[in-house]
C-alpha cells in the first residue's frame, strides 16, 4: 500500500510539474520561430515566394498550430516514451539526441564533483565539530559560511578570469578541443577542460556539506556513548570514526538527493565555461525559447530528482526502522 | 590536531604541498596538451570562431531546407556549379565546367566537370540535380526547391539545359515577352547524391527528413574538398578530403581541417582571437581598433575597419496618422544625427549610410546612385546630408505643424501630437543606442520620441503584427546577392509581391510594385538598369521618403595570422567572407603563415584565363542577348595541362575560352567578342536593341508567412543588454588586486570570528 500510495503521488506531482513546464515557456508572448524565420528569409531572398513553403513545412516539425491542449497531451505521451520531438533552437536536431549528447558529459563533471564535495565536506565538517571552539572550527565554519553564499556562477566567472584569461593555466570555453575518444591526449585535454567547472562546483558545494555535517555531528558528541568511550580510554581515531558514522545518515539521503539533481547539471556553471551539458544546453533553450528543448531537459530533471527521492524514502526504510510504517508494531 | 594524530604545522604543510603540485599538475597538463594533440595538429586546422550562436548540428539536406543543415556544409561539402563572390559580384567556376547561353534556342546549357564525382567515387551526373530534386518533393524536405527545376532537361549525363521562359515541350514563347532573368537554376545548382538519398528514403520514408542526420563521417558522401569529422554542441571540425576529384582543376585548400567554434560570448572569442586559438572571428567585438593594435586584421587597416552590409532603415507605420505628412518625415531626415550614430552607436566601424540605402563601400554599387538627385534633394551628390535641425524645423513650421498648446511638442494640423515610440530588439545593442540618439534629435524640434526595447522575439512578432509606430530595421538583400536593387528595395518598400517591411508598415505604393518589376527585368541590360534604379532612388526614396538610412549593419571579420595567411582584405580583395552564396572559394586563398598569398588563376576573369565571369556584365548580359538577339554566348574552363598540386599551391593556370557566337537566323545581325572584362565598361560590339520598357509586367512574388504559432500572451520587458568589454591579455593588476582584497576579507573573517 505503501509503494502505491507513494507510486500514486509521484506521478501526480509528475503530471503537475510537467503542466508547469509546458506552460511557462508559452505564456511570452514572443514567437520562437522568429530567429529561423530570420534565417529562412536571408537564404531564400532570391525566390521569396518559397518562404512561406519552407517556413510551413519548418513548422510542420512542431505541429504548434494545434490547440494547446493537443500540443500538452502530444508531451506528455512522448515524456512517457522519452521522445520529446525537435527542438526550435537547433532544429532539426530532435531533443532526445540533444540529452543523448549532453547527458555524459553533465554526469562526467556533476557525479565525480558531487562525490569528492560530499566526501571531503563530510570529513572537514566532522573534524570541526571535534574541535569546537578551536581556531580550526573557526576557520572551516568561516569558510563554509561564506562559501555556501557564493553564487558557483560568480566562482565560475572568477576562475575563468583568473586561470584562463590572468594566467592562461586553463581553458575559458568548452569541454574538449579534440574529438573524444580513448587516448591520452583525449584524457587530458579532456581534464584540462574540466578543471575550472570541476572546482568551481567543488568549492561551493564543500561548504553545505561542511556545514550540515558539522551541524549533525555536534551533538553526537555530547552522546552519552561518547561520552563512555571516552571514560574508557578509547582512542581519538577511533571516537571520531564513531561520530563521524553516526552523522553520516542524513548525509546520505542528500548525496542521494544530489545525484538525483546531478543530472540536470549546474546550469549556469555549464553555461558560463560553455561546458556541454544539460545545463547548457537548458539555458540556451530558454534563451531561445525552445519549447520542446526546455520541456525534454526538465522532465528529465524532474524524473531524476523525484526518482531520487523515491529511493531515498525506500533506503530509509530499509536502514531505518523507526520510519517504516508499522514496523514493529 | 591530537585526536588524529596529526599535527597543524602537518595539516598546513599538507596544504602547502597540494597547493604547489595542483600548480604544477596544471602547468604540465598544458603543456602535454600542447604537445598531446596529434590527432588535431594546430599547424593544419583553420579555427574560425562565432559568438552567442548555436551550431546547426544536422548534415542531411533533405532536413529542412537551408536553416536544417550546417551552413558550412553547403559551402564545404555540398559545392554548387559556380559560386558568387560577393564583394564584386563575380561568379568563378567551381562544378560546371562550362555554360553556354544558346540564344537560337533561348536556353542556358551546363557541362559539369567529366571527372567530378562523389567522395565515394561515384560519377557526380544530371541526375543528382534533377533525380534529387524530385526526392527532396517527394518527402517534402530539402532546401534547393528554389531551383525550377521543372525547366531541365537532361542532354546527358553531365549536361542539363534550362529552358528559359517556358517549361520543356511547351511552345518557344515570344522574346519580348520573357521578362524575368534567370540565375539560381543555371549558375548556383547543387547536386545532391541521388544514390545516397534515395537509398536512405527508399529505407526510411518521409522519416529520414527529421530522424536522419548524416552525421557519421565515414558515411558522408560529398562532392566537396571536405567532409564532416567530428562535432559537438560547441564546435564542428571538417576535414580534407585528399583525394578530391577537384584538385588538379583548382588545387587542394591549405588547412587540413577546418574548425568551427561556437563561443558563448565575444569576450571569450575574442580572447581567444588574440591568443591565436581561434584565426577567424565572424561576431562582434569590442574596441576593434585595440585588437588590431595587438596585430589582429581586419578588412581595412584604417577606420571604419569592417566592411558593412545593407542599410538599417527608420521605418515609419504609415496607420498613424502622424507619419502621413511628408514634412514630418522630411523633418525627420533632416534632424536625424548620423555624426552621432556612426560614432557613439556604432563606434566608428561603419560610415554614414547613402540616402540611397546602398552601400558605396562595394565597387559595383558606386554606379547606380543618383548623385544629380541626390544634390537636389539633399545638397550633396554623395547622398550624405549632414543634420540640420534648423531646416527640420523650418518644413514643420512651413507645413503648419506647430506646438500650439505649448507643451513642447509639435501638433498636426488636426491636433494630433508628434509623439511616437522606436521600439528596437534589446539585445541589438548599435540599434538602442542609435533608436535613443534619434529620439534625442528629434526631441530637439518639437517631437515627443521613446525608445522601447523589446525581446527580439516579442519585436519580431509585433513587427509582423504592424503593431509597432516605428522600428530600425534592415530589410536584407542590399548586398550579397546578383540582385540587391530588388531584394533590398522589393523587401523594403514593395507591398504587393514581396510583403515584407511595406506590408508590417502598411507602406501602399503600386509604383513600387512597377519599379521593382522593371529592375528585376532589366538585370539583363545594365545601362538601363542603372535608369530605373536611379529612377526609384530619386521619386520614390527621396520623394516619397517612406523610410530613412540610419546605419549600415556591420560585417565583423577578424583575423589573426599566427598559423595562416591569405585571409582577403581591403588590399587582397579576391574574395569575401561572409559570401552566403559561395564562401568556398575563400579557404582556398588560406596559406600556412610564412608562404605569400597568390591570388588564384581561376578568380581571374574567364577572359584572362581565369574561370570567373561578372554577374551583370557578362552572366546577365549575355541572357539578354540570347533572349532579344538569339545570341549565344559560352564560356568554358579548359585545364591545358592539370597538376597534382600540394595543398599549398595552386594548380598551373589553365586555358580557358569564352566564346559568343550569333546565328545566321538572327534579327538583329550582330558579332559579339568574348567578354573580354568584368568591367562595367567593357566594350561589346553587339547592337542591342532597347528593350521595350513597361510597368505594367509583374513578377510572380508573393510572401505570406503563415504565422500559425500558438502562444499564450502577457506583456515581457527586456533590459538592454550592456556592451561587452574587451579583456585585457595578461591582467596580473586585476589578478593581484583580487588576491589580496581576498586575502584581506579572509583576515577580517578570521578576526572576527576570533574575537566573538
Amino acid at each position: 500500500m505503501y509503494v502505491i500510495e507513494k507510486l500514486a503521488m509521484f506521478v501526480f506531482v509528475y503530471i503537475i510539474a510537467l503542466l508547469i513546464v509546458f506552460l511557462l515557456p508559452r505564456y511570452i508572448p514572443a514567437n520562437p520561430f522568429a530567429t529561423l524565420l530570420g534565417r529562412i528569409i536571408s537564404q531564400y531572398i532570391w525566390t521569396p515566394e518559397l518562404i512561406p513553403e519552407v517556413y510551413a513545412r519548418v513548422l510542420s516539425y512542431f505541429a504548434v498550430d494545434k490547440p494547446v491542449y493537443e500540443q500538452f497531451l502530444t508531451f506528455l505521451k512522448g515524456a512517457f516514451v522519452g521522445d520529446f520531438g525537435i527542438s526550435i533552437s537547433m532544429f532539426p536536431r530532435s531533443v532526445s539526441d540533444i540529452i543523448m549528447m549532453a547527458l555524459p558529459w553533465t554526469l562526467a563533471l556533476m557525479v565525480p564533483a558531487t562525490i569528492v564535495s560530499w566526501t571531503l565536506g563530510n570529513y572537514i565538517g566532522a573534524y570541526a565539530s571535534y574541535k569546537r571552539g578551536k581556531t580550526a572550527e573557526k576557520i572551516i565554519l568561516g569558510y563554509s559560511f561564506i562559501a555556501s553564499f557564493i553564487p558557483q556562477y560568480w566562482l565560475a566567472m572568477m576562475l575563468i578570469f583568473v586561470f584562463a584569461y590572468g594566467l592562461r593555466l586553463f581553458p575559458a570555453f568548452g569541454g574538449s578541443s579534440i574529438p573524444p575518444s580513448l587516448s591520452l591526449s583525449f584524457i587530458t585535454d579532456f581534464l584540462w577542460h574540466y578543471t575550472l567547472p570541476f572546482l568551481s562546483i567543488v568549492i561551493i558545494s564543500i561548504a553545505g556539506w561542511m556545514r550540515s555535517m558539522r551541524f549533525v555531528a555536534t551533538p553526537e558528541l555530547g552522546s552519552d556513548y561518547i561520552q563512555f568511550s571516552e571514560s574508557l580510554g578509547t582512542r581519538d581515531g577511533i571516537l571520531f570514526r564513531y561520530v563521524l558514522r553516526n552523522s553520516l545518515l542524513p548525509q546520505v539521503t542528500g548525496l542521494a538527493l544530489s545525484l538525483g539533481s546531478a543530472i540536470a547539471g549546474q546550469a549556469l556553471v555549464e553555461a558560463v565555461f560553455g561546458y556541454p551539458g544539460l545545463g547548457y544546453y537548458l539555458q540556451m533553450a530558454i534563451g531561445s525559447i525552445d519549447y520542446p528543448l526546455i520541456q525534454g531537459i526538465f522532465v528529465i530533471l524532474i524524473a531524476t530528482t523525484y526518482l531520487a527521492n523515491f529511493l531515498v524514502d525506500f533506503i530509509y526504510v530499509i536502514i531505518d526502522p523507526r520510519i517504516r510504517i508499522g514496523g514493529g508494531r | 590536531m591530537p585526536y588524529l594524530g596529526i599535527s597543524r604545522k602537518d595539516v598546513s604543510r599538507a596544504l602547502m604541498i597540494s597547493a604547489i603540485l595542483i600548480l604544477l599538475i596544471a602547468l604540465e597538463i598544458k603543456t602535454f596538451i600542447v604537445q598531446a594533440q596529434v590527432t588535431l595538429p594546430r599547424e593544419q586546422t583553420l579555427v574560425i570562431a562565432y559568438a552567442g550562436s548555436n551550431p546547426t548540428l544536422c548534415w542531411n539536406p533533405f532536413a529542412g531546407g537551408v536553416v536544417g543543415i550546417d551552413d558550412a556544409m553547403r559551402h564545404l561539402s555540398y559545392i554548387p556549379t559556380a559560386a558568387l563572390n560577393g564583394y564584386n559580384l563575380t561568379w568563378t567556376f567551381l562544378l560546371a565546367q562550362s555554360l553556354t547561353f544558346d540564344g537560337q534556342n533561348i536556353v542556358a546549357r551546363v557541362k559539369i566537370w567529366d571527372n567530378a564525382k562523389w567522395s565515394d567515387g561515384t560519377p557526380i551526373t544530371v541526375k543528382d540535380i534533377i533525380g534529387s530534386f524530385n526526392l527532396s518533393r517527394q518527402i517534402g524536405g530539402g532546401w534547393w526547391g528554389d531551383w525550377n527545376v521543372y525547366n531541365y532537361v537532361a542532354v546527358d549525363d553531365k549536361t542539363f539545359e534550362y529552358y528559359i521562359g517556358r517549361r520543356p515541350g511547351q511552345d518557344m514563347p515570344k522574346r519580348e515577352s520573357i521578362r524575368s532573368v534567370v540565375q539560381g537554376g543555371v549558375i548556383y545548382v547543387r547536386p545532391l547524391p541521388y544514390h545516397v538519398l534515395k537509398a536512405k528514403v527508399d529505407e526510411m520514408g518521409d522519416a529520414m527528413k527529421s530522424k536522419w542526420c548524416n552525421d557519421k563521417p565515414d558515411e558522408q558522401v560529398v562532392s566537396g574538398p571536405y567532409k564532416l569529422y567530428y562535432f559537438d554542441s560547441t564546435q564542428i571540425i571538417y576535414q580534407r578530403i585528399d583525394n578530391w576529384w577537384g584538385k588538379d582543376i583548382f588545387g587542394l585548400p591549405a588547412p587540413k581541417y577546418i574548425k568551427f567554434v561556437y563561443y558563448r560570448d565575444a569576450q571569450t572569442a575574442v580572447a581567444a582571437l588574440q591568443s591565436g586559438d581561434v584565426d577567424v572571428y565572424l561576431g562582434y567585438a569590442p574596441r576593434p581598433q585595440d585588437l588590431i593594435a595587438a596585430g589582429i586584421g581586419t578588412w581595412y587597416k584604417k577606420s571604419p575597419y569592417f566592411l558593412s552590409s545593407g542599410a538599417v532603415w527608420l521605418f515609419f507605420n504609415f496607420n498613424y496618422s502622424i507619419f502621413q505628412p511628408i514634412e514630418v518625415r522630411r523633418a525627420i531626415a533632416w534632424a536625424m544625427p548620423w555624426d552621432q550614430i556612426v560614432n557613439y552607436a556604432a563606434l566608428g566601424l561603419t560610415v554614414q549610410p547613402s540616402m540611397t540605402g546602398l552601400n558605396d563601400q562595394y565597387p559595383f554599387l558606386r554606379d547606380f546612385i543618383n548623385t544629380d538627385a541626390c544634390k537636389e534633394y539633399w545638397g550633396t551628390p554623395t547622398c550624405r546630408p549632414a543634420q540640420n535641425l534648423t531646416k527640420a524645423k523650418q518644413i514643420l513650421d512651413s507645413a503648419g505643424i506647430v506646438d500650439r498648446d505649448k507643451d513642447g511638442i509639435r501638433e498636426l494640423p488636426d491636433g494630433t501630437k508628434l509623439k511616437f515610440t522606436i521600439a528596437v530588439p534589446a539585445t541589438y545593442t548599435t540599434y538602442v543606442i542609435a533608436a535613443q540618439l534619434i529620439a534625442n534629435a528629434l526631441n530637439q524640434i518639437g517631437m515627443k520620441v521613446d525608445v522601447d526595447t523589446q525581446d527580439y522575439r516579442v519585436w519580431d512578432q509585433n513587427r509582423r503584427a504592424g503593431k509597432l509606430m516605428a522600428t530600425l530595421g534592415n530589410a536584407g538583400g542590399g548586398i550579397g546577392t546578383a540582385t540587391p536593387f530588388t531584394d533590398m528595395y522589393g523587401n523594403a518598400f514593395e507591398y504587393n509581391n514581396y510583403k515584407q517591411w511595406a506590408l508590417w508598415f502598411n507602406y501602399r505604393d503600386d509604383d513600387v510594385t512597377s519599379f521593382i518589376s522593371e529592375m528585376n527585368f532589366n538585370y539583363m541590360f545594365p545601362d538601363q538598369l542603372k535608369d530605373v534604379v536611379k529612377t526609384f532612388q530619386e521619386v520614390i526614396l527621396f520623394d516619397r521618403l517612406p523610410a530613412i538610412p540610419v546605419m549600415y549593419d556591420i560585417v565583423y571579420y577578424m583575423y589573426n595570422t599566427k598559423y595562416w595567411d591569405g585571409f582577403p582584405n581591403a588590399e587582397r580583395a579576391w574574395w569575401y567572407i561572409p559570401c552566403w552564396w559561395g564562401e568556398t572559394f575563400f579557404y582556398f586563398l588560406i596559406v600556412p603563415k610564412g608562404q605569400t598569398p597568390q591570388m588564384p588563376w581561376y578568380l581571374k576573369h574567364i577572359s584572362k584565363g581565369g574561370a570567373t565571369i561578372h554577374g551583370w556584365y557578362d552572366f546577365y548580359k549575355a541572357q539578354g542577348l540570347a533572349i532579344r538577339n538569339a545570341t549565344s554566348t559560352t564560356w568554358t574552363v579548359v585545364p591545358s595541362s592539370p597538376t597534382t598540386t600540394t595543398p599549398v599551391t595552386s594548380p598551373t593556370t589553365p586555358v580557358t575560352t569564352a566564346t559568343t557566337t550569333t546565328p545566321p537566323t538572327s534579327s538583329p545581325a550582330t558579332t559579339t567578342p568574348p567578354a573580354t572584362s568584368p568591367s562595367p565598361t567593357q566594350t561589346q560590339t553587339v547592337a542591342t536593341p532597347t528593350p521595350t520598357v513597361t510597368v505594367t509586367a509583374t513578377i510572380e512574388r508573393s510572401v505570406t508567412v503563415p504565422s500559425t504559432v500558438t502562444v499564450l500572451s502577457t506583456k515581457i520587458t527586456t533590459i538592454v543588454s550592456a556592451s561587452p568589454t574587451t579583456i585585457a591579455q595578461t591582467n596580473w593588476t586585476m589578478t593581484t588586486v583580487l588576491a589580496v582584497v581576498l586575502l584581506a576579507v579572509g583576515i577580517a573573517i578570521g578576526w572576527t570570528i576570533k574575537r566573538k
